[in-house]
């Protein structure tokens, strides 16, 4: 199927998340949820005496897209200053992503980690 | 079937399209754009106004509309009155009725209910402090043991779905209200038949329903027309109007005003004339078409994609005693990326809630996609939702 979202990288996470488990005594935690379609995302951070990402974890379940973002989200923010996660745009999130032109509704699927995580970095 | 497609003109301008949202919405067929275009072309007018032919023409159009609505579902005219749709015929019950509850009351629902028919209860119960019940479910259908429990002598009103827009079930309906009438002889019935209108014959005589609600667009008429059926000795003694403007009245001096008898009474302003013609002319259409043959074909249909989908995804509903409303799930796959997918290959469905939020976590489920019918869609259109959905196990399973 040629399928300009769900290509392989994609579907491949979505099948094999990364950073999918519990993060036990994290610093911080945070439950967004989408509920037009119902996708639920946590996200959990353990900071570093530097104020960059010692570990993180995400949970919860939603679609392929949302799913996905988490886990190349959370793999991209391993070591960074909470400053510089604040800054991750929309659009850099779809460019990890490997997408383009997403409806609004696919959209916010797309960046619900990313909300996710922005509240935790405030 | 195929002949009846060509009664739709989307069809021949959006060339392969398969459209399983019916429930929805539905297509329009020709005679109803028509209706539509000749009140705006030829003889459009305010209604129930002038003195001249244009108006008089307009007004027996709209009337003779109501007519048609009446016959369909074997109602006298003076019990229809024109709304916009499901949703503003359960706020105007909820508005006008609630007030003579109190605390002591109860209002009885069913866990089916769309939001239109949960929501304005909930926001009355805050003001007038009823109470809401809920009847259960036993394997996806209406629990009548659980209603015998539920509606008692303090039961004011019940208001239940004739058929969900999830689970595609036909309700007891008539059993339920004999039920209502037994245990609470001055409760008010309501049925909400948004998702029956076009798939089942109703005859609200034979339901003995008090009141009774569905949309237009949902029914092969226009967005944004609907219509609301009440029993003439309640309309004329029992329902207060909810909007008040000009054309309900009969008289009006500075410190007040006294209505027109019903259905005038609740249908305040100048109404969606053009929404009511074509209500009208949508109803023409079932009805010239004839139940017989839209069941034969629905049923088919269900029968036909029940069999297709079986093995190939969970569906969430009964088997037997339902209409061609399917929802179901894919293990592993997102109801959202099945619709995204197959949306690509131009099969139109729903996924989501649909708007029955609370069903949903009642049964355990996140959400759901859901394939619909009308009296378009044809076996090929399900075969081609049954191969789709194979492709996608492919991809993600
Ligand atoms: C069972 C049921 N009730 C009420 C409604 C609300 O109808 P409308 O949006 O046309 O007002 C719908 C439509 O989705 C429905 O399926």
């Amino acid at each position: 199927m040629t399928d300009a979202i769900y290509h392989e990288l994609l579907l491949d996470l979505y099948k094999h998340p990364l950073n999918k488990r519990v993060l036990p005594d994290c610093d911080a935690r945070q439950t967004e949820h989408n509920p037009s379609c119902g996708d639920t995302i946590e996200v959990c951070v353990k900071w570093d005496t530097n104020n960059a990402v010692k570990a993180v974890a995400w949970q919860g379940d939603g679609c392929a897209v949302s799913q996905a973002a988490a886990s190349i989200l959370t793999e991209k923010i391993k070591g960074k200053k909470r400053n510089a996660i604040k800054k991750i745009s929309n659009q850099k999130m779809l460019q990890l992503l490997g997408l383009k032109n997403l409806n609004p509704t696919r959209l916010r699927c797309a960046t619900l980690c990313l909300e996710t995580l922005k509240k935790i970095c405030r | 079937m195929e002949a009846i497609k060509k009664h739709f003109p989307i069809f021949r301008h959006q060339k392969d399209l398969i459209y399983l949202d019916s429930a929805a919405t539905t297509q329009t067929p020709q005679v109803v754009i028509d209706a539509l275009t000749a009140y705006y072309t030829n003889y459009r007018a305010n209604v129930h106004r002038g003195f001249y032919a244009l108006a008089t023409k307009a007004t027996n159009a709209y009337e003779s509309a109501r007519d048609s609505v009446a016959h369909l579902i074997k109602a006298k005219r003076e019990e229809i009155i024109f709304t916009s749709g499901t949703t503003m015929g359960l706020n105007s019950l909820a508005y006008s009725l609630s007030p003579r509850l109190s605390h002591r009351d109860n209002v009885v629902l069913t866990r089916l209910e769309h939001h239109a028919n949960l929501v304005p209860w909930q926001e009355m119960a805050k003001h007038y402090g009823f109470e809401l019940r809920f009847i259960e479910l036993k394997k996806y259908e209406l629990d009548l043991e659980s209603a015998k429990k539920l509606i008692d002598a303090n039961t004011k009103i019940v208001s239940f779905t004739l058929v969900s827009n999830v689970l595609g079930n036909i309700t007891p309906a008539e059993e339920l209200i004999r039920l209502v009438r037994q245990k609470a002889p001055r409760a008010l019935a309501i049925v909400d038949a948004a998702q029956a209108i076009a798939h089942l014959p109703i005859d609200v005589k034979k339901l003995d329903c008090d009141f009774l609600v569905f949309s237009g667009h949902k029914m092969y008429g226009p967005t944004g027309s609907g219509a609301l059926y009440g029993k003439k000795m309640l309309l004329d003694e029992h329902l207060e109007p909810f909007f008040f403007g000009g054309e309900m009245v009969r008289s009006v001096s500075y410190e007040s005003a006294d209505w027109m008898p019903s259905p005038h009474k609740f249908e305040a302003g100048t109404p969606n004339i053009a929404g009511a013609i074509g209500l009208g002319a949508a109803a023409d259409f079932i009805m010239k078409l004839g139940w017989k043959k839209i069941q034969n074909h629905e049923s088919e249909l269900t029968a036909h994609a029940l069999k297709k989908l079986k093995n190939e995804v969970t569906i969430i509903g009964p088997v037997r005693n339902r209409i061609g409303v399917i929802a179901f799930t894919i293990p592993g796959v997102h109801p959202h990326d099945i619709a995204d997918i197959l949306n690509q290959k131009k099969i139109c469905l729903r996924a989501g809630y649909h708007c029955a939020e609370p069903l949903h976590h009642y049964l355990n489920i996140s959400a759901t996609a859901r394939a619909s019918f009308g009296i378009y869609t044809t076996k090929k259109e399900i075969d081609a939702l049954a191969k789709g959905i194979q492709k996608i196990k492919k991809m993600f399973l």
